[in-house]
């Protein structure tokens, strides 16, 4: 319970106005003036209710048997455009856009969302973000990440978004809403090539993008998969004629073994590469077992080329728990691009497989850099 | 100094059929089961049953046949040839028609190729064995390499249904309708193990249009 008293010494010509607010009653000067719900509120022994957009806004207001009272509509910055009021009784309450309170009094203009407020003309806090360090890349006074079209924010902490314009989600935040269904996932595009996907509350995985599927090559025919590797690497701007890092020993059937000592030095070429926004080439062998040993490498293991195309760290607290790197492979085009391309690192080794008619095992044995 | 002879004789030809034994006892038992019928094509549905055996140190990888084995179990009389192009011979299931046989699926690879028609291609092969790992019959029962040729099988108890599709497109590219040929093969396996063709259906034209979801071309006609 607050109550808002009067300064003691205020002139004699002043009305003095008492507010007290208990719970979600509102009394003034002792009376009952008006009661909040959750979907309207009570004042003069009527009940109206409010008509709400997707963000929460309050549109039109109706009394108990149905008649629109208040119609009011916004700019996306929360300005009202247009009202209109069919009631002469009617005091409208100050709830309007995404159902905060306008505090105008005095030329305030506030909205008041409870962890922050907002100003009524600009999306745009008055306060910093409390979890500004969770979100580095937006401004801390940016309403909605700058999109108040589609998202709102209900208390100041976080922002969500009505997806199908019939439930509304919460993606981010620390806590749940009464009202709001826990969208499972939502990605948030940091740049061109880097994207962080949030799982509820948190970020769960970072993706690195260094090549997109419109860039893809097969091999056909006679053309190799390494002149194919080559294109895609040159439908990005970069080669594989910079340095060539081998990451793996052979053993004497050219069959992939253990890592070289500069086996994390490859491994970081590839990372490198993707954290650039750019595709890097690399050799594999078929594993563990085959009929007849390829040696188009001369290293006496490297059966085929592909392009790994993008990696994906999975996050735990802020930490990188594990990294998958989603690979091209020219080999069959049907299958070249198959999400389920993927190598990992074992051991200081990439292994992985192509998923495509049937499923290859392949582990990494020579990164080729770019020379750009 | 007769009987000498024919007892070293047994004692090698009973250390040479235990060996065997043992060789063949190893390699059937790598293979997976499925429970029948199997039903349908579609892309991860039939990767599960094709790779069934998967290999535990590699990860959820599939097994690959032992060379040896490929030559003693699976090349053999001509029926394939390692030497010519085929590179990896992978355990795929083992089908539960009779407790008289084997019956297994064995997935071969080429490694790419020259044209559309070869590259990559996968073939399945239908091999039966008596107890002791005798070969009894054999078939390839289809061909896939996601361009120009996909295949759907079913497996029931009964019967064994093959659907082929060729890709006819002089070139094949993905997302527009291609022209194709496609027919249907149905197998029986006898009481004795072995793979008979039943019937097979009149090559029909057809288009057939890539599946983003299934990962595969379907008719669409």
């Amino acid at each position: 319970m607050g109550t808002i008293t009067p300064l003691s010494s205020a002139p004699s010509d002043y009305t003095v106005l008492t507010t007290d607010y208990v719970g979600n009653m509102i009394y003034e000067n002792g009376a009952l003036k008006e009661i909040l719900l959750p979907e309207g509120y009570y004042q003069n022994g009527t009940f109206y209710y409010y008509l709400k957009d997707h963000l929460g806004d309050n549109r039109v207001t109706i009394n108990s048997s149905g008649t629109v009272v208040e119609k009011s509509h916004y700019y996306p910055s929360g300005t009202r455009f247009f009202t209109e009021s069919t009631s002469n009784t009617l005091k409208p309450l100050p709830y309007r856009y995404n159902g905060k309170e306008l505090e105008a009094m005095n030329g305030l203009n506030q909205m008041d969302y409870g962890a922050r407020r907002r100003f009524a003309g600009l999306p745009i806090w008055t306060s910093v973000d409390p979890l500004a360090e969770k979100y580095y890349s937006i401004s801390p006074y940016a309403y909605c990440a700058g999109n108040p079209i589609n998202r709102f924010d209900p208390d100041g902490m976080d922002w969500y978004t009505s997806t199908d314009g019939k439930t509304t989600y919460w993606q981010e935040g620390n806590k749940k809403v009464d009202g709001y269904t826990n969208s499972e996932t939502y990605t948030q595009h940091v740049d061109d090539h880097t994207s962080i996907t949030y799982t509820q509350n948190d970020a769960t995985s970072i993706t690195f993008t260094g090549i997109d599927k419109s860039d893809y090559v097969s091999q056909t025919g006679k053309t190799g998969c390494k002149v194919a590797s080559d294109k895609m690497l040159a439908n990005d701007g970069v080669n594989s004629n910079g340095k060539k890092i081998d990451v793996v020993n052979a053993d004497a059937n050219g069959v992939a073994t253990t890592p070289t000592k500069s086996a994390n030095k490859g491994i970081k070429a590839v990372d490198n590469a993707l954290e650039n926004g750019k595709p890097i080439e690399v050799g594999v062998d078929y594993s563990p077992e085959q009929l007849h040993n390829k040696k188009p490498n001369g290293d006496g293991m490297t059966d085929h080329f592909v392009v790994v195309s993008s990696k994906t760290e999975t996050l735990d607290n802020g930490q990188v728990t594990s990294t998958n790197y989603n690979f091209f492979d020219p080999r069959q085009k049907a299958y070249g691009t198959n999400s389920l391309n993927i190598l990992t690192r074992q051991n200081d080794m990439l292994k992985g497989a192509f998923h495509g008619t049937r499923i290859i095992p392949y582990t990494v044995t020579t990164v080729r850099t770019s020379s750009r | 100094m007769k009987t000498k002879i024919l007892f070293i004789i047994l004692c090698a030809f009973t250390f040479i059929c235990k060996a065997q034994n043992k060789d063949f006892s190893q390699f059937i038992n790598n293979f997976g089961t499925v429970e029948l019928p199997v039903l349908g094509s579609e892309y991860d549905k039939w990767n599960m049953i094709l790779n069934q055996s998967f290999d535990k140190v590699q990860g959820r990888m599939p097994k690959s046949i032992p060379e040896k084995y490929v030559t003693t179990f699976i090349c053999t009389g001509g029926f394939c040839n390692p030497n010519r192009g085929y590179y990896r011979y992978d355990y795929c299931v083992k089908i539960s028609i009779s407790t008289n046989f084997y019956t297994v699926l064995i997935s071969e690879l080429k490694d790419e190729g020259d044209s559309d028609w070869d590259f990559d291609l996968a073939e399945t092969l239908l091999i039966t064995y008596t107890k002791s790992g005798k070969m009894l019959s054999r078939k390839s029962l289809s061909k896939d390499n996601g361009e120009r040729w996909q295949s759907s099988i079913s497996l029931t108890k009964d019967k064994i249904i093959v659907q082929q599709i060729k890709n006819t497109a002089s070139k094949v590219s993905l997302e527009k309708i291609m022209p194709c040929e496609v027919w249907t093969t149905e197998y029986q396996i006898s009481n004795t193990g072995i793979i008979e063709v039943k019937n097979v259906s009149t090559k029909e034209n057809g288009k057939i249009k890539w599946d983003d979801k299934i990962l595969k071309y379907e008719l669409v006609n």
